[in-house]
C-alpha cells in the first residue's frame, strides 16, 4: 500500500462482504461501543460516588428554586461549585456531597479550596498566600476579610464599563464569599447555641433551655415563643434592681433572639414551596421564619430538615433518607399538587455530563485524525471517524434531553449556541468526508467541534445554563427557526475558516499537489457558501420575528448589523472570485476574515451593552475575543511572509527566460 | 463565427468561467476575444463618442463597482454600529442609515447607506441589460439578483409610508390618535377675526424643520413668534417660588432612545405697535415638551395658546385598554409574559383582542405592539408600539426570493460539485 499522506485520498469502502463488514460494520461497532462506554462509566461513577462517603442520591433530588427554574438541588450544587471554584467536583467529591456539607456542617469545609481567583494582583493585594491551583479556601479568604470589604466599597463606585479587571475580580469575590456564607447558614436556624443556654436554676424554666447537654437552636427557642411572650410581659413590670437571675437571662436570649431575628431575610435557598393568595411562593428555611414565626418550628419541612441534619452529623444513612423522603413530601403537601419539575431527566442529564465527554471523544478523534494524516493505518483513521460519530451521538443526547427538560428549542443562549454550533461544525465535517473531501472533513468534524465544545464551558461557568426565558424569547416557531438557521451559519463561516487554514498550509507544504489544493479550495467555498445561505435565512427570519415582536423588520440594531456584515463580507469574497481579483489563496484568507466576524456578531456585539439584543448582553469573551483575533493575524502575517520569501526564492531559483 | 457563437464568448469572457468548470481562458483566447469584438459590424458603426458614453454606462454594471459599494457599505455598517454605542440608534441611523452623504471629521463627506444602496441598484440595473445566458446555472443567481432588487425597490417605497408611534394606556382609559414622540410639533391655536369674524386655527409645524430666529405669522391674528432657540433635549430650572414656573431651558446630551428626548423651544411673540420690530408682548417665553398645557396670549381679540406636541397619528378606530397583566417567573423580576386586551371599536370593527409580546394586533396597514408597561399607584399602565406600514410584506417577498435563489443556485452548485467528484473518483 502506498503511504498516506496529508493529501491521500482514503481507500473507499469496498463493496464486497468483506469491505462492508470493515468499513461499515465495524465503525458502527466502534461508537456504539464507545456511546455504551461513556454512558456505563457515568452511571458506574454516579454509583460510586453515591457510595464513598455518604450517600446524597436522595438528597440530590429535592427540588430546589433559582432563577425562576424548578431544579434539583445536584444542579443547584453543580451551578454553585462552578461559580466559586470553576469546577464540578471538588476533592473528588461530588457538588452536592460539598453542598450537603455547608448546609449541615459548615465549618468542616472550611479549609477546603473552593474559591478561585484568576487574578495574582488581587491575591498579592488581599496578603493571601499564593496558591498554585489559583483556588483558595474559605479560613483563608474570611482572614481578609475587612480587606476585601474595602477594595469592594472602592470598586462598587466605578461604573460597570469602566471598571478595571482587578476591580471585576473583587466584586466576583467579595459576591461569591458573600453567597457562601448565606449558605453556610441555611441551615443555623437548627444549630444548637450555647448563647441560647439558661444556665440559672428556675422553676418554670422550659427544659430545651436549661438542658446542660444539648443547648436549644433558634428554631426550638421559638417553639418556646408563648414562654417567652408571657414572662417578657410579666418582666416588664418588675423593677430593674428586683430582677432574678432567671429573668436576667430570659432577657438576655429574648434580646439575642431579637437581634437575630432582625436579620432574617428570604435569601437562598428557596427549597419550601408554599402557596399564598393562590400564587406559587418559595421560601428558604429562614424566609419561613419570617413569614410563619408562630408556626414555622412545626412545619413539616422545618422538622424534616432538622431531623436531616441531626442525620447527616451522626452519620444515619437510613434516618436521612428518610427525613428527605419526608421533606419531598411535605413540598407537595404545601403545594397541593405535584411540583412542576420533574428531577429525574436533568439528573440522567447531570450524570451523564454530555457535553464533557463529547469533547474528550472529540480531542481524542482529533489526535487520530491528525495521526492518520502520516500514517498508512487504516484503523487510526477509522477510530478518528468513530470518535467523532460517537461524539456527534452523545453530543445529539446532550442537546436531545435539554430539550425535553426544558421543553423549548435548541438554542436559547449563548451556551447553547456554542453547543449548537459544535455540532454542527461535526455535521459539516461528516458531509466533507461523505463527498470525499478528505481529510479536511475529519479533521473539521474533531477540532472545530472540540473547540466550540471547549469555550462552551466558558459561558457555562456564568450560571445555570437551562434558563428560563425571557418574555421576548418566548416565541416557540421563531426561536427555533432563526436561531437554529443563524447558528447554522454562523457552523458554516466558522467551518469555512478552519478549512481556511487548512488550505494555507497546504499552499506553503503541498504546493506542488494541484489536485489536494483544488480539492480544499472547494471545500472552502462550498462550507461558506452554505454558513452565507443559513446567515441569510437566519437574517431573514430574524427580520420577520422582529416585525412580530417590535414592529419592523430591521432597525440598524448591533446584532442585526453583525449579521449584515458577514453577509455583505461573504458577497465581498464570492464577487471578488467571480471577477478574478482575488483566486483560491485570497478566497481562503476572506473565509478566515469572515470566522473573525462571525465571532464579533456572535460574542463582541453583545459586548457592547447596546440594542434591543439585551437578553444576550454579557461582560465575558471579550478576551476570547482579542486572542482569537491576534491569532488569525498571527498566521495570517506568517503565511504571507513564508508566501513571500518561498516565491522569492522560486523567482530566485527560476532561470531568467530568453527574450 | 456564427452570432450564437460570439454571444457565447463575450458572456463566458464577461462572467469568466464558472469556479470548478473545465473550461480555462487562457491568454490566447483572450486575444481572440478582442480581435472579435474589434471586428463586429456594429462595433464599427459606433462613432468613438458612442463608444465611450457605451463603456462609461456598462462600467455603471460592472461586478468591481458591486464590490466596491459592498465594501463601502461594509464600512458604514461598522462605523454606525460603534457610533450607536454612544448616540444611540435614532442619531446612528440619521447619520449614517437614512442618510446620503456623512461627515468624516464633520469635514469631509463621505456616501452614506442611500447614496450607496442607490449606486448598487443603477449597478445592478445597468447589469441587468446585459445579455447573460439563462441556464440552471445561472438561474439561482438571477433569482437572487431579482430579489435584491426587489428588496431595495420595496424598502425606498415602504421607508414613505412606514409610520411609527406609541400610545400608553391605563386600565379603562381610550385612544382615537396615536404619537410619535420621536416627532415633536410647534402647535399653535389661534382665535383672530377675519372679516370681521372671529376665525379660529390650529398650525402644526415640525420641529425638525423649524430654525432659530424664524419669525412665524399666525394669521388670522397679528401676532408674530420668533424662534430665539431650539434645543432637541432639554432641561428646565423652576422658579425657586413657583415651583410651576420656568425661569430657564438648557440644552442637555441627546437620548440614545429619541423618544426619550424632551425638546424645549426659547420664543418671543409680538404683536404691531410702534417701532419696527412691533410691541413686545413677553421678551422671553419658554415651551417644554415636558408640559402638556398651552401657553396662552392674548391681544385684543387675538388669542394664540403655544404648546409643544409628539406628531399625532389618527386611527380609524378607538381602543380601549380593558386589562393588563403581567406574570413574572416566581421568586424572580424577570417578566414571564404581558399583555394587554384592548376593545376595538370602529366603523366595521367591534371585537376584544389581547396584544402580547410576539403576538401582535393586526388590522388593515396598522400593527399594534405589546411593548412596556409600567405601574402607578397600584394600577398598570401600558405602552403599545402602532406602526401604519401599507407595504408591510414588501420585505417578507423580498427575502423570500432571495432564499428562494440562494437555495436553488446552493443545491445546482452542490449537485454539480458531487458530480464533478464523481466523475474524478472513477477517473
Amino acid at each position: 500500500m502506498n503511504r498516506i499522506s496529508l493529501h491521500s485520498i482514503r481507500p473507499q469502502s469496498g463493496c464486497t462482504i468483506t469491505g462492508w463488514t470493515y468499513g461499515v460494520l465495524r465503525p458502527t461497532i466502534t461508537i456504539a461501543a464507545m456511546v455504551v462506554a461513556v454512558m456505563l462509566a457515568n452511571v458506574c461513577e454516579a454509583s460510586d460516588r453515591a457510595f464513598d462517603t455518604f450517600s446524597t442520591k436522595e438528597f440530590r433530588s429535592i427540588t430546589i428554586l433559582e432563577n425562576g427554574r424548578q431544579k434539583p438541588l445536584d444542579t443547584y450544587a453543580r451551578n454553585k461549585l462552578l461559580q466559586f471554584s470553576g469546577r464540578q467536583r471538588l476533592n473528588r467529591s461530588s457538588a452536592v456531597n460539598w453542598l450537603a456539607q455547608l448546609f449541615f456542617n459548615p465549618s468542616a469545609g472550611d479549609f477546603d479550596k473552593v474559591f478561585i481567583i484568576n487574578d495574582p494582583d488581587v491575591v498579592r493585594s488581599l496578603g493571601v498566600a499564593a496558591s498554585k491551583k489559583r483556588r483558595y479556601s474559605y479560613a483563608e479568604l474570611s482572614r481578609a476579610a475587612q480587606t476585601v470589604q474595602k477594595y469592594y466599597d472602592s470598586a462598587i463606585k466605578t461604573d460597570h464599563k469602566n471598571s478595571s479587571g482587578f476591580e471585576r475580580e473583587i466584586v466576583r469575590i467579595y459576591s461569591n464569599l458573600i453567597e457562601y456564607r448565606t449558605l453556610a447558614s441555611a441551615m443555623s436556624f437548627a444549630v444548637p447555641n450555647a448563647e441560647f443556654h439558661i444556665d440559672v436554676a428556675g422553676e418554670n424554666l422550659p427544659a430545651v433551655l436549661t438542658d446542660p447537654d444539648l443547648f436549644p437552636s433558634f428554631i426550638e427557642l421559638l417553639a418556646e415563643r408563648s414562654f417567652f411572650v408571657d414572662n417578657m410581659t410579666r418582666i416588664q413590670n418588675i423593677p430593674a434592681d428586683s430582677l432574678s437571675e432567671a429573668d436576667q437571662a430570659i432577657i438576655q436570649v429574648t434580646r439575642r433572639m431579637f437581634m437575630i431575628d432582625g436579620t432574617i431575610s428570604n435569601t437562598d435557598p428557596h427549597i419550601i414551596p408554599l402557596v399564598k393568595n393562590g400564587s406559587e411562593i418559595w421560601m428558604s428555611p429562614w424566609g419561613l421564619i419570617a413569614e410563619q414565626r408562630a408556626t414555622c418550628a412545626t412545619h413539616p419541612s422545618m422538622v424534616a430538615l432538622k431531623t436531616m441534619r441531626e442525620a447527616y452529623l451522626s452519620a444515619d444513612q437510613s434516618k436521612f433518607d428518610s427525613s428527605v423522603d419526608a421533606f419531598k413530601s411535605s413540598a407537595r403537601v404545601s403545594m397541593g399538587r405535584p411540583l412542576s419539575s420533574n428531577p429525574t431527566l436533568e439528573l440522567i442529564y447531570n450524570d451523564l455530563n454530555p457535553f464533557f465527554y463529547s469533547k474528550i471523544i472529540l480531542g481524542l478523534a482529533a489526535l487520530f485524525a491528525l495521526v492518520a494524516l502520516f500514517s498508512t493505518s487504516r484503523a487510526v483513521y477509522l477510530t478518528g471517524v468513530s470518535g467523532a460519530a460517537a461524539a456527534w451521538v452523545i453530543c445529539s443526547v446532550g442537546i436531545v434531553l435539554r430539550m425535553l427538560i426544558m421543553h423549548h428549542p435548541p438554542v436559547t443562549n449563548l451556551y447553547e449556541t456554542f453547543i449548537f454550533v459544535a455540532w454542527s461544525t461535526i455535521l459539516i465535517g461528516a458531509t466533507l468526508e461523505f463527498m470525499r473531501l478528505r481529510p479536511v472533513g475529519l479533521l473539521t468534524a474533531t477540532l472545530t467541534g472540540f473547540i466550540f465544545l471547549h469555550v462552551s464551558g466558558r459561558y457555562a461557568a456564568d450560571g445555570d445554563t437551562l434558563g428560563m426565558l425571557a418574555a421576548v424569547l418566548n416565541s416557540g416557531f421563531w426561536l427555533t427557526t432563526h436561531i437554529i438557521t443563524i447558528a447554522l451559519g454562523y457552523a458554516g463561516c466558522l467551518g469555512a475558516a478552519f478549512i481556511g487554514h487548512i488550505y494555507l498550509v497546504q499552499r506553503i507544504t503541498s504546493s506542488a499537489n494541484k489536485q489536494l489544493l483544488n480539492k480544499t479550495s472547494r471545500s472552502v467555498y462550498g462550507v461558506l457558501a452554505f454558513g452565507m445561505l443559513f446567515t441569510v435565512i437566519g437574517t431573514v427570519t430574524g427580520g420577520m420575528w422582529a416585525d412580530q415582536a417590535w414592529g419592523r423588520f430591521w432597525g440598524w440594531d448591533p446584532k442585526e448589523n453583525g449579521a449584515l456584515l458577514i453577509i455583505l463580507w461573504c458577497l465581498i469574497v464570492f464577487h471578488f472570485r467571480l471577477t478574478r481579483a482575488i483566486a483560491d489563496t485570497g478566497f481562503a484568507i476572506g473565509a478566515i476574515i469572515s470566522g473573525v466576524l462571525v465571532m464579533y456578531t456572535w460574542i463582541g456585539v453583545n459586548l457592547l451593552g447596546t440594542g434591543l439584543h439585551s437578553y444576550g448582553f454579557t461582560a465575558s469573551g471579550a478576551s476570547l475575543l482579542v486572542g482569537y483575533t491576534a491569532f488569525e493575524a498571527l498566521f495570517l502575517s506568517i503565511f504571507t511572509i513564508v508566501l513571500a520569501a518561498r516565491r522569492k526564492k522560486n523567482a530566485k531559483a527560476k532561470p531568467p527566460s530568453q527574450t | 463565427m456564427s452570432a450564437q457563437r460570439r454571444r457565447s464568448v463575450v458572456n463566458r469572457a464577461r462572467t469568466g468561467p464558472e469556479p470548478g468548470s473545465k473550461y480555462i481562458r487562457t491568454k490566447g483566447q483572450n486575444k481572440n476575444y478582442h480581435a472579435t469584438r474589434r471586428s463586429t459590424k456594429h462595433d464599427l458603426d459606433m462613432t468613438i463618442p458612442t463608444k465611450k458614453i457605451r463603456s462609461v454606462i456598462m462600467s455603471l454594471g460592472s461586478l468591481h463597482l458591486t464590490v466596491a459599494a459592498i465594501m463601502v457599505l461594509a464600512v458604514l455598517v461598522i462605523w454606525g454600529t460603534f457610533y450607536q454605542v454612544d448616540n444611540g440608534i435614532y442619531a446612528a441611523q440619521e447619520r449614517f442609515f437614512t442618510a446620503w452623504i456623512t461627515m468624516i471629521a464633520g469635514i469631509i463627506p463621505f456616501p452614506a447607506v442611500k447614496t450607496v444602496v442607490s449606486v448598487l441598484s443603477l449597478n445592478l440595473l445597468v447589469a441587468a441589460f446585459r445579455k447573460r445566458p439563462l441556464n440552471i446555472n445561472t438561474f439561482g443567481l438571477i433569482v437572487i439578483h431579482i430579489g435584491v432588487a426587489v428588496l431595495i425597490a420595496g424598502t425606498a417605497i415602504a421607508s414613505n409610508y412606514n409610520k411609527e408611534s406609541a400610545v400608553i394606556l391605563a386600565q379603562g382609559q381610550s385612544a382615537s390618535e396615536t404619537n410619535n414622540f420621536a416627532s415633536w410639533q410647534f402647535v399653535a391655536s389661534v382665535t383672530g377675526r377675519e372679516n370681521g369674524a372671529a376665525s379660529s386655527k390650529v398650525y402644526r409645524f415640525d420641529l425638525k424643520k423649524l430654525r432659530q430666529g424664524q419669525r412665524i405669522k399666525l394669521p388670522p391674528t397679528s401676532i408674530k413668534v420668533t424662534l430665539q432657540n431650539i434645543y432637541k433635549n432639554c432641561a428646565v430650572k423652576l422658579d425657586t417660588a413657583d415651583r410651576q414656573a420656568i425661569t430657564a431651558l438648557h440644552p442637555i446630551k441627546l437620548s440614545t432612545d429619541e423618544g426619550r428626548n424632551t425638546p424645549g423651544i426659547i420664543y418671543s411673540v409680538a404683536a404691531p405697535g410702534n417701532g419696527n420690530k412691533g410691541e413686545q408682548l413677553n421678551k422671553v417665553n419658554f415651551l417644554y415638551s415636558g408640559v402638556v398645557d398651552p401657553t396662552p396670549f392674548y391681544y385684543g381679540h387675538d388669542t394664540i395658546m403655544l404648546s409643544l406636541e409628539p406628531e399625532p397619528m389618527p386611527l380609524p378606530f378607538k381602543v380601549t385598554l380593558l386589562k393588563f397583566s403581567a406574570a413574572w417567573h416566581p421568586g424572580t423580576d424577570k417578566a414571564k409574559s404581558f399583555e394587554s386586551r384592548l376593545r376595538v371599536l370602529g366603523k366595521n370593527v367591534d371585537r376584544e383582542v389581547v396584544v402580547e409580546m410576539n403576538r401582535p394586533f393586526r388590522y388593515k396597514s396598522y400593527t399594534f405592539y405589546q411593548m412596556g408597561y409600567s405601574e402607578q399607584d397600584g394600577g398598570y399602565t401600558t405602552t403599545l408600539a402602532v406602526v401604519k406600514n401599507p407595504l408591510r410584506y414588501m420585505p417578507y417577498i423580498a427575502s423570500l426570493i432571495i432564499v428562494a435563489g440562494l437555495f436553488l443556485h446552493f443545491i445546482v452548485k452542490m449537485w454539480r460539485n458531487v458530480y464533478y467528484t464523481g466523475q474524478k473518483g472513477r477517473q
